[in-house]
């Protein structure tokens, strides 16, 4: 019997917080994303300073394919108190030439449930808004099949 | 995820070994799962995935429960929370840590002036007021885990003040 192996038991310490499972996700997908062969770096969104809410990612336009200057997936994950029940996420990219599109799990106006894709080709035009599903309860590998989707949308705008 | 959408699932096998890929699904687990649902989701065999975190077990990583049902695996809380204040520590110096607890401190201060609330409870509370509109509901849910969130790392930053030289240590120097 190693010390790690325990019974969970309803009546001992008080579980793992919502909080704490968002720090541990953030940090698991900060360290998982630096594997793509396109990401540079995945830092705090501009004004972090140290509060960690949220990463950004920042592509290299070159490996990516695009004709940007800068490309960025922001990364929000929200998990519920009930670990049962599904985080909210956004996995939202958007460059330099305006393109603005993202995956998105959380309460919203536009469709019926909580996931949708939500996109715009201009920063003056409203997002489109479509229901989407999710088949993964992975952070991990939810991002990475959302890193391929973005590859995927970004190449066929060329 | 549909099929069809498997170019990022290509490039993670691509670019990570099986290890790597079970411990990273293992270390973001949302909830105790067995290993065939963490190998689902590393993409892996079931013997594979086993096999890796039986070895992250050992490794006093992650725990096991071993009940009536299944056999499930969680990451062990006190080892991750641990984790996260030496990388603290370790990233940071004493002073950048200060800066970093003044702007966590700052915010709280900001939302219990600006919300007119002394705790994220009180935060969720005030949804029922008929002032706030439906939208204004999810955003106010929102602040309140953000705050819980910054109490959290508030905690985790003075654990990496108050233990900094340990954190830090390296091997022994020679003479």
């Amino acid at each position: 019997m190693t010390p790690a192996r325990r019974e969970f038991v309803a009546d001992g310490p008080p579980g793992e917080s919502a909080a704490e499972r968002r720090h541990r996700t953030l940090t698991e997908l900060k360290r998982t994303v630096r594997h793509h062969p396109a990401v540079d770096i995945a830092t705090g969104a501009q004004g972090d300073d140290g509060r960690f809410r949220e990463r950004e990612v920042t592509f290299d336009p070159l490996i990516l394919g695009i004709d940007a200057d800068r490309a960025a997936l922001r990364i929000e994950w929200r998990p519920r108190p009930d670990p049962t029940d599904p985080a909210y996420f956004v996995f939202h990219y958007h460059d330099s030439t305006g393109r603005d599109f993202g995956w998105h799990r959380e309460p919203n106006p536009h469709v019926d449930g909580l996931e949708h894709y939500q996109g715009r080709t201009a920063p003056d035009q409203e997002y489109d808004y479509e229901p989407t599903y999710f088949d993964s309860d992975s952070p991990v590998d939810l991002l990475w099949d959302i890193l391929g989707r973005i590859e995927e949308r970004v190449s066929e705008e060329l | 995820m549909s099929d069809e959408s498997n170019r990022g699932t290509e490039r993670w096998i691509e670019e990570t070994s099986a290890f790597d890929r079970v411990r990273s699904v293992a270390f973001a687990l949302q909830q105790p799962r067995t290993a065939g649902q963490i190998a689902k989701s590393a993409h892996v065999s079931e013997k594979t995935a086993r096999d890796h975190l039986r070895r992250l077990v050992e490794m006093d990583v992650m725990l096991e429960e071993t009940g009536e049902g299944p056999t499930t695996y969680y990451p062990d809380p006190a080892y991750m929370r641990y984790r996260e204040v030496r990388t603290l520590a370790r990233e940071h110096d004493r002073d950048e840590l200060m800066d970093i607890v003044a702007t966590l401190k700052g915010d709280i201060e900001k939302w219990r002036e600006e919300l007119d609330v002394e705790t994220p409870d009180e935060l969720r509370a005030s949804v029922a007021d008929a002032d706030v509109s439906e939208e204004a509901v999810y955003e106010r849910q929102k602040l309140a885990e953000d705050w819980e969130y910054t109490e959290y790392r508030l905690g985790l930053i003075k654990d990496a003040l108050a233990e900094y030289d340990r954190l830090t240590t390296g091997p022994p120097t020679t003479a």
